[in-house]
């Protein structure tokens, strides 16, 4: 099975375990056709449609367990939304989570961490020298790596996945849990729409109709913020816990690309999501 | 009876009207139907497909593993073939109508 096919069974998991019996192996094969149609890589919004529906259907399904599911399978769509927009001339922030594999001590964990972190900020230094990695320990290793603009958070994340999988295949001991999220900070096409329109409004007069407009709109684009920030700061919370730093980034539709960026980012939070996700009764 | 046939669903009936496809075919087929201009997306195609198959307007007919892949091919029911025949009436005689007031007003060439 090749690398993408997995990835495309993970997708799957979006949705409930019957339909995915009965309709799994063709919709893989669809997307695989697709996927040779174009020469390799499908788009993201095949894949985007292909977990909404899944999540459409737990919906109609309605377990009361299946709302953790929809949350879950939202966190994922949230997250590969803000790859979307994040583009290489905004700050980015990308962090990884790495747990010691059961069966390895906390003290050689401990080693082998700093191991991983010197050899994931130096392989993205090498191809971003812009970027800075940090770590925190505690049940796991805690990659942090932030560009104040030139990287985007995906190239960070994934220059710190492949230092780790080197280091992991040197050494053996690590099992591969990986919890990824992916955020880029305010300084996002929302924060900047805000400031545009908060510049507008304290050149007119407040009696203006197109004041009255603009308060709308401005009020509008304030809740959207509000709104990205809440469900950010949930899935941070969710992958990372309460201590995560948190930053985010606007929404604005974006219609195509490639699942090669995309693909080990999302089989993480996949992979990060899958005991959520695991089947209701 | 659907109360309603939206162009994608209304394409991927029609490309079923003349032999069996599976998935990846009735994408390429509607593509090629509608112009370029539907695009079904996978996630859409098999809700559209589940509905349809709901109605019992189209049923599978095969299946086969090609390359390990699996694939299932759909066709349009009798009930299926009533259906579109009858949405094929209603929209020519909507543009139909369109047109003969058109041309009455004398902006049709």
């Amino acid at each position: 099975m090749s690398h993408h096919e997995q990835l495309y069974r993970r997708l799957l998991i979006a949705y409930p375990k019957a339909y995915r019996r009965q309709r799994g192996d063709e919709i893989v094969a669809t997307i695989l056709d697709q996927e040779d149609a174009r020469g390799g890589g499908v788009r993201a919004v095949e894949l985007i449609s292909v977990i909404s529906q899944g999540v459409r259907l737990r919906v109609v399904s309605a377990r009361p367990a299946s709302t953790a599911l929809v949350t879950a399978v939202l966190a994922v769509l949230i997250a590969l939304t803000v790859q979307l927009v994040s583009t290489p001339t905004y700050a980015a922030t990308g962090a990884v989570r790495i747990l010691p594999g059961a069966t390895q001590s906390k003290l050689s964990h401990d080693l082998e961490s700093s191991a991983v972190l010197s050899q994931a900020s130096r392989s993205l230094h090498g191809i971003h020298p812009e970027c800075s990695v940090s770590s925190a320990s505690s049940r796991g290793l805690d990659l942090t790596c932030h560009s104040s603009g030139g990287a985007s958070a995906t190239a960070m994340v994934h220059a710190v996945l492949a230092a780790f999988l080197r280091e992991e295949r040197a050494r053996h001991t690590y099992e591969l849990v990986l919890r990824v999220v992916v955020l880029t900070n305010s300084s996002g096409e929302l924060a900047r729409q805000i400031d545009v329109k908060r510049t507008e409004l304290t050149s007119e007069g407040r009696q203006s109709p197109k004041s009255y407009i603009n308060r709308l709109v401005l009020h509008r684009l304030e809740s959207s913020m509000a709104l990205v920030k809440a469900r950010t700061e949930a899935l941070t919370r969710q992958m990372f816990g309460a201590s995560a730093p948190v930053a985010f980034v606007g929404v604005s539709p974006v219609h195509t690309f490639s699942l090669i960026e995309v693909s080990d980012l999302l089989m993480a939070a996949l992979i990060g999501l899958a005991p959520i996700i695991h089947e209701s009764p | 009876m659907p109360t309603e046939i939206r162009d994608p669903t209304f394409f991927a009936m029609t490309a079923l009207a003349d032999a069996p496809r599976h998935g990846y075919g009735i994408i390429q087929e509607v593509l090629r139907l509608s112009g370029g201009q539907v695009r079904l997306k996978a996630g859409s195609l098999y809700a559209t497909l589940d509905r349809l198959a709901g109605e019992g307007l189209v049923s599978v007919v095969g299946e086969e593993v090609v390359d390990g892949r699996n694939r299932r091919y759909y066709k349009l029911t009798e009930r299926g073939c009533t259906v579109l025949v009858a949405e094929s009436h209603r929209r020519r005689s909507m543009s139909t109508e369109a047109l003969r007031r058109l041309r009455l007003s004398g902006r049709l060439a």
